[in-house]
């Protein structure tokens, strides 16, 4: 157990010593199954003459052919742009819109996810709106030509902003070319999909029992919504859906140091190193040990870069964890003329977690701002559906959310440190894209250096 | 499709929103009024004696409370030649006071006093531009460094935040526009008291150290956004369409503005504004009213109020000549187009806001059916009534992002055959209802979440005067007729109202330089 009353402001204002740490049990949502495979959340509640609806679908861009990078990504807005088999694409947007109803459909790395909300008294007209999206897209030539010619013009754009594309080029040069969490869209693989390979992606992976259906809102009960659900998914035919494998990150260690050589206002340096897969035991000491490196105002990385220095405006590091695996990223805008600075005192702090010892306050100021802000994770009745559909969606032992807290409480100084060990800057992947003529100085003083052209 | 009545509030027939105490109102104090018309929430309005402010709205789930503190002050107030100095105040007040964020506070007080005596003296010598000494500069600037790391050692890195955040603090933060500076976040209900005590001090008692790093802390920010092509573009549409009004700054301040502010500057400013007769907080959640009353007269009736200073700026001049500029910048083609508009208390706002809609909500909006769709011209086209604010009549937007092999020029042109298309012909009535069935369903949704809830009720109250401010809007559009809407278009969407910012890449001669893709 720790102390989390605010020992350190306690001389200031002693009468703050009477907080403690929040007692917060993470509230249940009733989970319902159907036949065919489907899952739903769902959490009723009346105070609001709404109700919304979120999918989550196992069909994210991790799940691309190779040859046809992009397709989750043209597939996931055509579910409802495209129109479907019993609504025109043009009555879609009609009767939702005047509705004042809202449908977004977008991909992501490992999932589709299809986000519905309507005014109760319209529940029927945009479920049924809602279901065809889901399962019988109709994908109308006119509409995948617009998606696509979108997605290609997004592709001519990629490079706009420098700090967007470090981040994602740092990625793209971790994973390696084997790798979906590091691809990107390319024109040839845009143009290589086909009326016929959207059809195929969505009879693959849109199945009931490959999502999960968060559901909350002004129903008169669970069995309303329950038969609602039934009614409009029930007779969905289940399949078996092939996952592909997802291969090891292409980058096993050492230093790789990439550069952008480009007259930009501001240097962006982006590192990325190896973390764990979302479901991997390591993950609560990660957590907090992200969270005492760069996890904000009073982070190493915020302290040293930024409060210290005055180098930067935005400094910080966090760990994305994926199923197969995760990454750790570092980032930093600079200016070019002290690019050097901010990139050594980067790679100072991020070698110092693994191997200098977590501070008491350090671990408590850390514990503290991740139990404590817990039970805002369920500060709507949809965000307490969304977090226990997902809590099951993302393959977590039944409970992890009724134990995270103590999960969080039980690492200690030495379990935050050994979780340092995997930010060893000696095997990062460094992005830099900043004007070289006006470094402080050459990047090749940090190791070997790659030189890109953008494109 | 048949004309249908416009959807009522619904929040009668419903399960309260809002738990009720179980106790009569009479139990607020004295000057304390809760709203019973059920048009609205039942807000209860107090204000101290010096003139701080309450809304509150008790609103249950699970416990948590969300607080905005809005003050009526924002890049528009600051002083001539000082520009982005309400948001250089804002990052300093994370910076802790005089009990908090120090170890000492009279020893520090004395080394904050020497920098501030550097940090001015170089302000000085390097404000002579060519004619400054450099080893001058030099010297100062090691004094200056000196001073900062012996301060260094009587501060407590972050402790004001820290604190918030060990006691649970969600989404703690603060923005300035260029009307209003907010401060904000959400914290477990119990908490309601640690937040009173905290956030009292910060506003009663800041001590701005750190200053001059922080200053280079908010150059990086501006170099951030030197870098983006959308600031890019709207720095240089204010700065064009605006030739007398302070909306033509850009908030995070003009550089050369940033290098000449000093620590005392921006206590000077705190002293003029951060006043609470100038601020509005709304507090949102699982709290008794009574006692957030009884702990902000504990905690806040110490702060002196003070009379605030004429907010009247030099008014714009009508525009009457088309302005034109093209932008050089490493990305993509994209414009943004501004209209002189009348302000948001005039009678034509409404109007603009309907046809603002008309063009471009949703994919049933005509920019989207005809431009994007249709004659395929954009990746996107968008608009917005009041931008960069709404104290003071500002600029109708247009954002255009051609898709190629389209151009800019072809946008611009489509953009223009639309606003044409509506001087014409009205809108249908279909269109107008769509709108406001949109607008009272985000009404509602505005309720779900504490936080926005807080935001719009202070923000509401504190610069348009009303907390109801959105309640009252949507009576105002209800009443805009199709005629309206073209009458306002012909009347503000014309060519010499007109400024237009376009961004086109650098031609290759000039590109060559430092320009990666160039030279291997």
């Amino acid at each position: 157990m720790i102390n989390l009353a605010v020992s350190t402001a306690l001389a200031a204002h002693p009468e703050l010593a009477k907080f403690g740490q929040i007692k917060f049990d993470a509230p249940d949502a009733p989970r319902y199954a159907l036949a065919n495979g489907l899952v739903v959340y769902i959490v009723k509640d009346n105070t609001l003459p709404v109700v919304h609806f979120s999918a989550y679908i196992k069909a994210g861009s991790a799940y691309d052919p190779a040859a046809k990078i992009g397709l989750a990504q043209l597939t996931a807005p055509l579910l409802r742009d495209g129109g479907t088999a019993k609504y025109k694409a043009e009555d879609i947007d009609k009767t939702l819109e005047y509705l004042g109803a809202t449908l977004d459909t977008g991909a992501y790395t490992e999932e589709t996810q299809a986000e519905m909300t309507a005014l109760r008294k319209d529940l029927d007209k945009a479920l049924d709106i809602y279901a065809d999206v889901l399962r019988n897209p109709a994908f109308e030539e006119e509409k995948v030509k617009i998606a696509r010619d979108e997605v290609l013009e997004l592709i001519r754009r990629r490079n706009d902003s420098p700090a967007k594309a470090a981040g994602r080029e740092a990625r793209r040069r971790f994973f390696g070319p084997a790798n979906p969490y590091g691809w990107r869209n390319e024109e040839a693989t845009i143009n290589a999909i086909t009326r016929a390979d959207l059809a195929a992606f969505h009879a693959a992976h849109f199945r009931p029992n490959n999502m999960i259906l968060a559901v909350s809102g002004d129903f008169t009960s669970d069995e309303e919504a329950l038969a609602k659900i039934k009614e409009k998914f029930g007779d969905w035919q289940p399949a078996e859906v092939i996952k592909p494998a997802v291969p090891a990150p292409d980058h096993q260690g050492g230093r790789q140091i990439y550069l952008v050589d480009k007259d930009v206002a501001q240097a962006s340096i982006v590192i990325v190193q190896k973390g764990v897969r979302r479901t991997d035991p390591a993950n609560d000491a990660i957590t907090v040990l992200s969270d005492i490196l760069g996890g904000g105002f009073q982070s190493r990385l915020f302290a040293e870069v930024r409060t210290k220095r005055g180098l930067a405006y935005s400094v910080g590091s966090y760990g994305a964890s994926l199923r197969e695996g995760g990454f750790l990223i570092t980032s930093c805008g600079t200016k070019n003329e002290t690019y050097s600075q901010a990139l050594s005192e980067m790679l100072k702090q991020l070698g110092l977690v693994g191997s200098a010892p977590v501070t008491p306050e350090e671990l408590e100021r850390s514990k503290g701002s991740t139990i404590n802000p817990f039970v805002f994770k369920f500060s709507t009745p949809h965000k307490l559906a969304v977090e226990r559909a997902l809590e099951e969606y993302y393959g977590y032992e039944k409970g992890h959310l009724d134990n995270y807290v103590k999960a969080i409480s039980a690492v200690d100084a030495a379990a935050a440190q050994a979780a340092g060990k995997l930010f060893d800057p000696s095997s990062a992947v460094i992005y830099v894209i900043g004007n070289s003529k006006k470094f402080d100085r050459p990047l090749s003083e940090f190791g070997p250096v790659t030189e890109l052209k953008e494109d | 499709m048949k004309s249908m009545a416009l959807i009522p509030l619904l929040l009668l027939c419903c399960a309260p929103l809002y738990a009720a105490d179980g106790k009569p109102a009479d139990e607020l104090p004295p000057g304390a009024a809760r709203e019973t018309d059920a048009k609205y929430p039942p807000v209860i309005s107090y204000t101290l004696k010096n003139g701080l402010k309450l809304l509150i709205l008790e609103k249950k789930f699970v416990p948590t409370v969300s607080f905005s503190m809005t003050f009526k002050v924002g890049n528009v107030d600051c002083p001539s030649g000082k520009t982005g100095l309400a948001h250089v105040f804002e990052h300093m007040a994370f910076k802790g006071t005089k009990v908090m964020n120090t170890k000492d506070y009279p020893k520090e007080k004395a080394l904050l006093d020497q920098i501030e005596t550097a940090g001015k003296n170089l302000i000085a010598e390097e404000s002579l531009g060519a004619k400054a000494d450099p080893q001058k500069v030099k010297d100062l600037k090691q004094k200056l460094s000196d001073l900062e790391k012996a301060a260094d050692a009587y501060s407590v890195n972050a402790e004001f935040v820290s604190t918030l955040e060990k006691l649970g603090a969600n989404g703690l933060n603060a923005y300035t526009s260029v009307d209003e500076t907010v401060y904000h976040m959400s914290m477990p209900a119990d908490r309601l008291e640690a937040w009173m005590i905290l956030e009292s001090d910060r506003f009663k008692n800041p001590v701005l150290r750190e200053f001059y790093k922080e200053r280079s802390v908010i150059m990086e920010e501006r170099r951030m956004g030197e870098a983006n092509p959308g600031n890019v573009l709207f720095e240089n549409l204010s700065a064009t369409a605006f030739s007398a009004h302070p909306y033509m700054n850009p908030i995070v301040g003009w550089m050369d503005d940033l290098k000449k502010l000093s620590r005392t500057d921006a206590e000077e400013f705190y002293a003029t504004y951060y006043v609470p007769n100038n601020a509005t907080l709304a507090v949102v959640g699982d709290v008794k009213p009574a006692e957030v009353i009884r702990l902000a007269e504990k905690y806040f009736a110490g702060w002196q109020s003070k009379p605030l200073p004429s907010m009247s700026y030099t008014a714009e001049p009508e525009q009457k000549s088309e302005k034109r500029v093209n932008v050089f910048f490493n990305a993509k083609p994209s414009f943004y187009m501004g209209f002189h508009n009348p302000g948001d208390d005039h009678a034509d706002a409404p109007a603009l806001i309907m046809l603002s809609e008309v063009l471009s909500n949703g994919k049933t909006g005509r920019f989207y059916r005809n431009l994007v769709e249709g004659k395929q011209l954009a990746l996107g086209a968008g608009t917005h009534h009041a931008l960069p604010g709404n104290r003071y009549p500002s600029l109708f937007l247009v954002a255009g992002t051609p898709k190629a092999p389209h151009t800019n020029e072809e946008l611009e042109a489509g953009i223009w055959e639309e606003i044409e298309a509506v001087k014409k012909a009205p809108p249908t009535p279909w269109e107008l209802e769509k709108i406001l069935n949109n607008y009272e369903v985000e009404m509602i949704r505005g309720l779900e979440s504490n936080m926005d809830l807080a935001k719009g009720l202070a923000s509401n109250d504190r610069i348009k005067g009303d907390w109801k401010y959105n309640w009252r809007l949507l009576e105002d559009l209800k009443k805009v007729k199709p005629e309206d809407v073209s009458a306002a278009a012909a009347k503000y969407l014309k060519r010499s109202n007109y400024t237009i910012i376009t961004m086109t890449q650098p031609a290759p001669e000039t590109a060559a330089a430092g320009k990666g893709a160039d030279k291997k």
